[in-house]
């Protein structure tokens, strides 16, 4: 089992450059877990001093919807850290993780982990390349995300079909691309909702009906073309027409 | 030969008032000698848009009626009040603003012959080439005449519920009064009413050419009757739908 351990943390990005002794250390402390899918790894909200290593297999992050639903944020996978932000401010968890299929994935505590930090100073630099390349990633969807929404509002949707054809380009074994799929896929999801919804509205409205009681009408009629009035001014109207054109 | 069009609907506030005054400025700049009537003596109002007030009124067409005055004498030309120099000429003739005349001619009423020779004597002592029939919505008398004599009919409908029932009865009533010339036009329509299926939809409805089809206005709301809207906004799509409208009306 602790060999199996040593060659997946080896297989970190965070990790890889330790020396055979402290990864042997530290296989000692990591806590292993096998879950199948739909386990859950972490649960939103629990104490966060700890981080995951998904060594295997692909799990979700998923938050609750205002109806008590599932939103899911992200998807990872092999080789990736999850929880990793506890590691620094120890904040409840902010989202629940659960296995998307079997994985196998390790937990290393805070202290631990401190202790190794200390040990190893080098690792940090690897953390914050782990996190800087998420907050790249976060700004520039958010930086997308801002501007389409702009074009939603002014009410250009057209825009859709192309950005849909470039993110066709994606390549699945990296992370950070499945991750920017998963939020086009979501966004434009989120797009043809909108669409859908203000085309139904459309045409309903764009369906005019023109409803008109028959004998209610015919009742009208009589009545009008039976008045006195009426038949006084039928029978004056060809000779008044008759005037005029004579003149 | 001089050409009577009248502008009604069967509910009020459908437009009737606006393009009637329209049209005859639309006619006019083609240098035409253009009569307003406004034969909605218990709700009058057309003057308003011309810029004429109650007390510039010397004689109205209820002092006509009740033989005060020739009709041409409560003939105002109010081409110079227009915003903009036209060509031709409009003579307005308005009801009576006066709360105790219009209170009058509800209680006495009036000849209603009478006001086909005014038309008659308006179209030759003032050689009009056309002459507009402002009028009270729905199938009054003076209603019933102005149909029964004019050239043209255009009968105005909102896209609303209100205002299906009525139209079709009127619709009708002129067919049943030989009018020459029954149009339709459709107006207020909101933009999410593609104007195609606006126009289809109402002339199979009532079996009855649509002339013109207009669009809601929220230029026509601000504007509030204070002048003539195609002056106003000549580029506005209201405005093309109204031109096109006084070019079917006068190559009739
Ligand atoms: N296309 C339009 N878009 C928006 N508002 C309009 C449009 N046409 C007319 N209106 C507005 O509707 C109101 C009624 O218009 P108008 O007085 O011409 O109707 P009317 O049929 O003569 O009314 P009434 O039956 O009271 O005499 C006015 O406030 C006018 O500005
Ligand atoms: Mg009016």
């Amino acid at each position: 089992m602790s060999k199996k351990i040593i060659k997946a943390l080896k297989h970190s990005s965070w990790f890889q450059s330790l020396p055979d002794e402290v990864l042997k250390d530290l296989a000692t402390k990591v806590i292993s877990y096998e879950l199948d899918k739909d386990e859950v790894l972490i649960r939103k909200n629990d104490k966060g001093d700890s981080v995951f290593y998904i060594y295997d297999g692909w799990v979700k992050i998923v938050a609750g919807d205002a109806l008590g639903g599932e939103v899911v944020l992200n998807h990872l996978g092999p080789g990736e850290f999850v929880g990793e932000l506890s590691l620094v401010d120890q904040k409840p968890r902010s989202a629940s993780v659960v296995a998307l299929s079997s994985i196998h994935a390790l937990e290393l505590k805070r202290d631990d982990f401190i202790n190794i930090l200390y040990e190893n100073p080098e690792i940090a630099l690897h953390i914050i390349a782990n996190i800087s390349s998420r907050m790249r990633f976060t700004s520039t969807y958010v930086e997308k995300a801002i501007q389409w929404s702009y074009r939603i509002a002014s009410g250009d949707y057209d825009f859709a079909t192309d950005e849909i054809q470039k993110t066709n380009i994606i390549d699945t074994s990296k992370p950070d691309d499945v991750r920017a799929n998963r939020f086009l896929d979501a966004f434009f999801r989120m797009l043809e909702g909108i669409k859908s919804r203000e085309d139904a509205l459309k045409t309903q409205l764009v369906q005019l009906t023109i409803e008109i009681d028959q004998a209610k009408r015919d009742e009208e009629i009589d009545s009008v073309i039976n008045s006195e009035i009426f038949q006084k001014i039928k029978a004056e109207s060809t000779q008044l027409r008759g005037n005029r054109v004579k003149k | 030969m001089s050409n009577i069009i009248s502008i009604h609907s069967y509910r009020g506030g459908t437009g009737k008032s606006n393009t009637t005054a329209n049209l005859a400025v639309i006619i006019a700049q083609s240098g035409k000698r253009v009569g307003v009537v406004d034969t909605d003596i218990q709700s009058p109002g057309i003057n308003a848009l011309f810029g004429l007030e109650q007390s510039e009124l010397k004689h109205s067409l209820n002092d006509y009626l009740w033989g005060l005055c020739s009709i041409s004498e409560a003939a105002y030309d109010v081409t110079e009040n227009l915003i903009e120099k036209i060509e031709g000429k409009i003579f307005l003739i308005p009801s009576s603003l006066n709360a105790g005349e219009i209170a009058r001619v509800l209680r006495e009423g009036y000849d209603v012959g009478l006001l086909d020779s005014g038309f008659q004597e308006l179209v030759s002592d003032l050689e009009l080439d056309a002459l507009l029939i402002d009028t009270h919505p729905g199938l009054n008398e003076e209603t019933l005449l102005s149909i029964a004599i004019s050239d043209n009919v255009v009968l105005i409908l909102r896209p609303d519920q209100q205002d299906y029932l009525g139209t079709s009865v009127t619709v009708e009533v002129a067919r049943k009064l030989d009018v020459a010339n029954l149009m339709l036009v459709v107006n207020k329509i909101p933009d999410v009413f593609p104007m195609d299926e606006v126009k289809e939809k109402v002339e199979s409805t009532y079996n009855t050419e649509v002339a013109a089809l207009m669009p809601h206005a929220d230029e026509m709301m601000i504007l509030g009757s204070n002048g003539i809207f195609v002056l106003e906004f000549p580029d506005h799509p209201v405005t093309d739908a109204l031109k096109q409208l006084a070019d079917r009306l006068v190559e009739e």
